[in-house]
C-alpha cells in the first residue's frame, strides 16, 4: 500500500467529514438555545442542494448567486421549523411530555423531504460547483479543486461561526441565552429572537453544506437522511454543544468511514463509523471535546 | 361432505381466476378489453430506467387508437416499484390477483425481477423482461418451473452476453489488468460474476473485484483501490448514478485509463451526472439499434417508427428520452408488441399466451425483424449481436471496431 493511496483516502475522508462537521455545528447551535436536537437538520441540508439546483436550472442563475438564493430560502425554512416544530411545544414544556420535540422535528423533516420529492422526484441531479473542476498533483496526492474548495470553505464557515458567536454582540447575546435564558431575558435580551436566530443560522449552515456537497454527491431529495445522521454522529462524537468538537468529530468520522469502507468492505463504511461513536460514548459520554454535565440530586 | 364440496368449488373458482386474465368485456366499438401489467422503477435510485416503460404505454395507446389488435383493446396497469424489491413483490401480486392482468412487462431492476420470478411462476403468468438484465432472472425461472416450461422471457441484452462482449473488447485491445467495480445489489454482483467468468474465458484475470454500496455519495476510495491494484482499465457494473460517480472519481484522480461500463453507462443520467468525465466512456449495445452509426448516420426504419409512436405521446417535454438513449425503450416497445401479438392470436388465456410467445415467430418489433424463442431459450441476444458504443461530445456513437 502506497503513501499516496493513504493520503488520497484521508483527503477524500476530510472532504466529506468537513460537511458532516457543518451539519454537526447546526445541531449544536439549536441545542445550545433550546436543549433539543433538530432532527430535520439533514433535510435542511438536502434543501440547500435542491433549492440551489432550482435556482440554477429554473432561474438560470450562476452558482455564486444560486447559493445566495439557497441560503435565504433554507434560513427562512429553518425559521419555519422553529415556529412550527419547536415554539408551540416550548410553551407547553412545563405541562405534558417533554419529548414532543423529537416527534415534531422528525415529522417536519418528513414533510420537507416529501415536498422535495414531489417537486423534484427522487432522482439525482448534477449541480455545478462554485469553482472550476481541475486537479493539482502534489507528489502522489491528487488535489481536486472542487474537493479542496469544499474542505476549505467548510473549515472557514466553522471558524466564522465561532468568531460570530465569540466576538460579536449578537453572539454574546446568543451565548447568554444558551447559558441561562431567564437571566438573559432579565438583562434585556430578546431570548425568543435568539432562539429563532439559532435556527436561522443552523439553516444557513445547512444550506451552505448542501450546496457545497451536491457537486460531489449530486443533489437529491433522498440525501438528507444519511447526511443528517452522519452530522448527528459527528456532533455526538465531538461532544454535543462544542463546535470545535463538531469539527473534530466530523473530520474523524469522514476519514474513519472511508478507511473502513475501503479496507474492510463497502458495507462496513456506515457500521464502523457508528461503532466508533458508540465506543467513544461508552468511554467518554460527553464526547471528545464536550464538557461533562453533572446534575444535582 | 358439504365442506369438502365447498372447498373444491372454491378451489375451482380460484384456479379459474388465476388461469385466465380478467374476463374481457366488450365495448361499444366491438373490442374486448384485456389488462396488461407494467412494473418498474418510476422513482428511487434507478428512476431513469422506469421512464422507458412509457414506450409500452405508447405502443398500447397507439394500438387502441388505431382499432386495437385482433379484436382486443389493451388496458395498461402501470405500477412504480420505487426500485424496491419488497414493493415489486407486493405490486406483482396486486397485478396478478387484483387486476387480473394477462401478462406483465417489467421490471427495470434485476433485484426486483429476482423476487418476481417465483411469484409469476406460481401464478402461471407470463413475464416479459425488457430492461432488467440479470442473467439469473431467466435462469431462476427455469429452476422455479422445475422441469415445466418457464414463464419468463427476456428481450434485453442479458449480463452474460454483455460480459462476453466486454471481455472480448479487453482482449482485442490488450487490456490484461482490468479492475471490476460493481454495486452490491443482485444486479452488480451478477454482473461482476459474469464479467469475471467471461474474462477468464479469454485468459484475463482482473487485478481487483471491488464492491460498493448502491447510490454511493463518493466512489473515490474504490477507484483509488483499483488504481492501487495496478489496473490498466476500469470495468463498471452498476447503475448510471454510480457509474457517473466512478467516472467523476477517475477524473478527480487524473487517472487516464479506459472506462468500460455495462449498458447502464448509456442511460441519460450517466452523461448528465458525470458531465465531461463521461467522455470516452465505453459500453456495449446491439448493432444497428438506436445508436447512431457514424457511417450511415441513421437508425433502422422499424426503430424510427417505434420511436415516433413513443414521441407522439411523450415527446416534447423535459422527460422525453432522446432516440440515441432510447435503447431500452425499444426493448420495452418490443415487449408490448409481443404481448399484443400473442393476445391477438390466442386471446386472454395466460397459458396460451406463454405457449404462443415460446413457439411462434414474433414480428412487428422495434429492435429486430423477428424474435424466436424456444422451450430452452428464453433470451434474444448473443455477443455477436453487440458492438461497442462510445460517449463522444456528450453523445453515444457506435464504435466501428
Amino acid at each position: 500500500m502506497s503513501l499516496g493511496f493513504l493520503l488520497q483516502l484521508v483527503f477524500t475522508g476530510l472532504t466529506m467529514g468537513s460537511i458532516y462537521a457543518l451539519v454537526a455545528i447546526g445541531y449544536n447551535l439549536i441545542y445550545a438555545t433550546t436543549g433539543i436536537i433538530n432532527f430535520s437538520q439533514g433535510e435542511l441540508v438536502m434543501m440547500g442542494g435542491m433549492v440551489g439546483l432550482a435556482a440554477v436550472t429554473a432561474l438560470g442563475l450562476p452558482p455564486h448567486l444560486a447559493i445566495l438564493v439557497s441560503l435565504a430560502v433554507v434560513s427562512v425554512l429553518a425559521l419555519a421549523v422553529y415556529r412550527i416544530a419547536w415554539q408551540p411545544l416550548s410553551r407547553r414544556q412545563s405541562g405534558g411530555s417533554r419529548l414532543g420535540w423529537i416527534l415534531s422535528t422528525i415529522g417536519i423533516g418528513i414533510v420537507i423531504q416529501n415536498v422535495a420529492m414531489l417537486l423534484w422526484g427522487k432522482e439525482f441531479h448534477p449541480l455545478p460547483a462554485l469553482v472550476p473542476d481541475g486537479n493539482l498533483r502534489l507528489g502522489e496526492l491528487v488535489i481536486n479543486s472542487v474537493q479542496a474548495f469544499v474542505l476549505l470553505a467548510a473549515i472557514l464557515l466553522a471558524v466564522l461561526t465561532e468568531l460570530l458567536l465569540n466576538y460579536t454582540f449578537l453572539g454574546k447575546a446568543f451565548k447568554a441565552t444558551s447559558f441561562n435564558a431567564e437571566a438573559a431575558a432579565y438583562m434585556g435580551i430578546n431570548t425568543p429572537a435568539m432562539v429563532g436566530f439559532s435556527f436561522a443560522l443552523a439553516g444557513a449552515l445547512a444550506a451552505l453544506a448542501g450546496f457545497l456537497v451536491s457537486p460531489l454527491t449530486f443533489a437529491s431529495s433522498v440525501l438528507g437522511l444519511i447526511v443528517g445522521l452522519k452530522g448527528f454522529g459527528a456532533a455526538v462524537l465531538g461532544g454535543l454543544g462544542s463546535n470545535r468538537g463538531a469539527m473534530v468529530g466530523g473530520l474523524i468520522l469522514g476519514v474513519m468511514e472511508i478507511i473502513s469502507g475501503t479496507f474492510i468492505t463497502a458495507g462496513f463504511r456506515d457500521i464502523t463509523a457508528f461503532l466508533l461513536i458508540i465506543l467513544v460514548l461508552v468511554m467518554r459520554p460527553q464526547g471528545l471535546l464536550g464538557q461533562p454535565v453533572t446534575e444535582k440530586a | 361432505m358439504r365442506k369438502a364440496i365447498a372447498a373444491v368449488m372454491l378451489a375451482i373458482l380460484v384456479l379459474g381466476a388465476t388461469a385466465c386474465g380478467r374476463p374481457s368485456g366488450e365495448g361499444s366499438d366491438g373490442l374486448k378489453t384485456v389488462k396488461v401489467g407494467l412494473i418498474g422503477a418510476r422513482s428511487g435510485a434507478s428512476a431513469a430506467l422506469g421512464q422507458y416503460l412509457d414506450a409500452a404505454v405508447a405502443a398500447f395507446r397507439h394500438m387502441n387508437e388505431t382499432g386495437g389488435l385482433g379484436g382486443y383493446r389493451f388496458e395498461v396497469e402501470l405500477r412504480d416499484d420505487e426500485t424496491n424489491p419488497t414493493k415489486a413483490a407486493e405490486l406483482t401480486r396486486e397485478l396478478i390477483y387484483k387486476e387480473q392482468v394477462v401478462a406483465i412487462i417489467g421490471p427495470t431492476n434485476t433485484s426486483n425481477a429476482v423476487v418476481m420470478v417465483p411469484i409469476v411462476t406460481e401464478a402461471r403468468v407470463p413475464l416479459i423482461v425488457p430492461v432488467a438484465t440479470g442473467t439469473q432472472i431467466v435462469e431462476n425461472s427455469f429452476a422455479e418451473a422445475k422441469g415445466d416450461p418457464s414463464w419468463v422471457f427476456s428481450v434485453t441484452v442479458t449480463d452474460d452476453v454483455q460480459a462476453e462482449r466486454m471481455a472480448r473488447y479487453a482482449k482485442e485491445h490488450g487490456l490484461t489488468r482490468p479492475a471490476i467495480l460493481h454495486d452490491d445489489t443482485a444486479y452488480g454482483n451478477d454482473g461482476a460474476q459474469q464479467l469475471t467468468k467471461a474474462l477468464a474465458a479469454v485468459g484475463i484475470t482482473p487485478v481487483a473485484v471491488i464492491s460498493h454500496n448502491m447510490s454511493s455519495p463518493d466512489l473515490t476510495p474504490f477507484v483509488l483501490k483499483a488504481r492501487e491494484a495496478g489496473a490498466d482499465s476500469l470495468m463498471l457494473w452498476s447503475l448510471g448514478h454510480d457509474q457517473a460517480q466512478a467516472a467523476k472519481a477517475r477524473a478527480k484522480l487524473g487517472w487516464d485509463v479506459p472506462l468500460i461500463g455495462c449498458t447502464s453507462l448509456q442511460t441519460s443520467n450517466f452523461r448528465s451526472l458525470a458531465g465531461p468525465a463521461a467522455e470516452g466512456g465505453l459500453s456495449i449495445w446491439p448493432k444497428g439499434h438506436v445508436r447512431i452509426n457514424p457511417n450511415s448516420n441513421a437508425v433502422p426504419p422499424r426503430i424510427q417508427q417505434a420511436y415516433d409512436i413513443y414521441f407522439k405521446y411523450y415527446g416534447g417535454d423535459a422527460k422525453t428520452i432522446p432516440l440515441d438513449t432510447w435503447g431500452s425503450g425499444a426493448f420495452v416497445y418490443d415487449a408490448a408488441m409481443i404481448v399484443a401479438q400473442a393476445v391477438a392470436a390466442v386471446g386472454p388465456d395466460r397459458e396460451k399466451i406463454r405457449d404462443y410467445i415460446e413457439t411462434q415467430p414474433l414480428t412487428n418489433l422495434a429492435s429486430r425483424d423477428e424474435i424466436r424463442f424456444s422451450r430452452e431459450k428464453h433470451t434474444v441476444y448473443t455477443a455477436d449481436d453487440l458492438t461497442m458504443v462510445i460517449v463522444q461530445d456528450g453523445k453515444l456513437v457506435e464504435l466501428d471496431d
